[in-house]
């Protein structure tokens, strides 16, 4: 036990004077080391006074607990909303990866198309060009034959040939032209179509 | 009753808590709570050249959030650097068998567990300070 103390006469009459006055008693630990000797009315103040004491640090422990114990339940409410937060914002970065993937697989998907489409119209173009020009080799080399049998083999009677060969060299030339012109214009659309593509990818 | 207690925890409301119920059950005359471990070491360091004004007691949260080391640190820290002559232990809402091991490896007479009912333990560890303070109890926990 500690050393207990003493209060002289003054002090305890104006400490139960106080109280019944005011009703204003001492509080604290003071209370445990304050000896009120053999007087009934001190040791009478200092009972009234302890009891005092503690109604009101059991209401404010009560008090102090409940509010620990909100405090508890929003550190708890708070932990979980933080942690819903992360996994939305997880879920949220899963999605956006999906869809960068899906974006790729779309654009990997047209380059194919593309591809795909641009292969097929080279292979068509190829064989009409070398279609046509197997055509118009083929009417050229017999067009040839049929000139040169009728100029050289059968020639006409009185041996005027001119008017023949002026005709095949203009035919041949309109044939030479024509195939050009077949070539030149695949070509054209070629390049045209492969610089159209060149800039859509770009 | 105990003459003077030092509370070392973080949490303010827990002082309130603590206050309350070891004035309630008449623990203590002299109780001082302060809120860090680097704080406690200080005033050690202080009573280690003069120990008047130690406390008989210390109280020591595990985890004490804004100081440098934990609350098993200063216990040790306390034992080994200051010489200890206090009974020490440990005051936490953890039950933690690890962190009890530690503390008790560390120098710490007694755990208890934070929680709503603290007064019943708070009369326990009462029933036991005088063997702690001659060192013939054995690491106490308190649950």
């Amino acid at each position: 036990m500690p050393p207990l103390i003493t209060f002289p006469a003054e002090a305890w009459a104006s400490l139960i004077l106080t109280a019944e006055r005011d009703g204003v008693y001492l509080e604290g630990n003071i209370l445990k080391v304050l000896d009120p000797g053999d007087s009934a009315s001190y040791k009478a103040y200092l009972d009234k006074a302890v009891t005092t004491d503690k109604d009101k640090r059991e209401l404010r422990l009560g008090v102090t607990k409940q509010v620990q114990d909100q405090n508890k339940e929003l550190l708890d409410a708070k932990e979980e909303i933080e942690q819903s937060k992360a996994e939305l914002e997880s879920a949220l970065e899963q999605a956006q990866e999906a869809r960068l993937e899906a974006e790729g697989a779309s654009l990997t998907a047209q380059n194919d198309l593309d591809y795909m489409q641009k292969r097929t119209q080279f292979e068509l173009m190829g064989n009409i060009v070398r279609v046509a020009l197997w055509v118009i080799a083929g009417v050229g080399v017999t067009t040839t034959g049929m000139y040169a049998t009728a100029l050289f083999i059968l020639p006409p009677a009185g041996g005027e040939t001119t008017l023949l060969g002026n005709t095949w060299s203009n035919m041949f030339g309109i044939l030479l032209t024509n195939s050009f012109s077949i070539i030149g214009t695949i070509m054209g659309v070629k390049y045209a179509t492969e610089g159209r593509g060149g800039n859509e990818s770009g | 009753m105990i003459h003077s207690i030092l509370l070392v925890d973080d949490e303010s409301l827990f002082h309130l808590v603590f206050e309350d119920a070891c004035s309630l059950l008449d623990i203590v005359l002299n109780l001082k709570a302060i809120d860090s471990a680097d704080r406690a070491e200080d005033l050690f360091k202080v009573w280690h050249q003069d120990p008047n004004g130690r406390p008989e007691c210390v109280f020591v949260d595990l985890n004490l959030i804004g100081s440098s080391f934990d609350g098993i640190e200063l216990v040790r820290r306390i034992n080994v650097k200051y010489g200890n002559g206090v009974v020490i232990g440990i005051i936490s809402s953890s039950s933690d068998q690890t962190e009890i091991d530690r503390a008790k490896f560390v120098g710490a007479q007694f755990w208890i567990v934070k929680s709503d009912e603290i007064e019943p333990r708070l009369e326990r560890f009462r029933a036991n300070f005088a063997s702690f303070k001659d060192r013939s109890s054995d690491f106490q926990v308190y649950i």
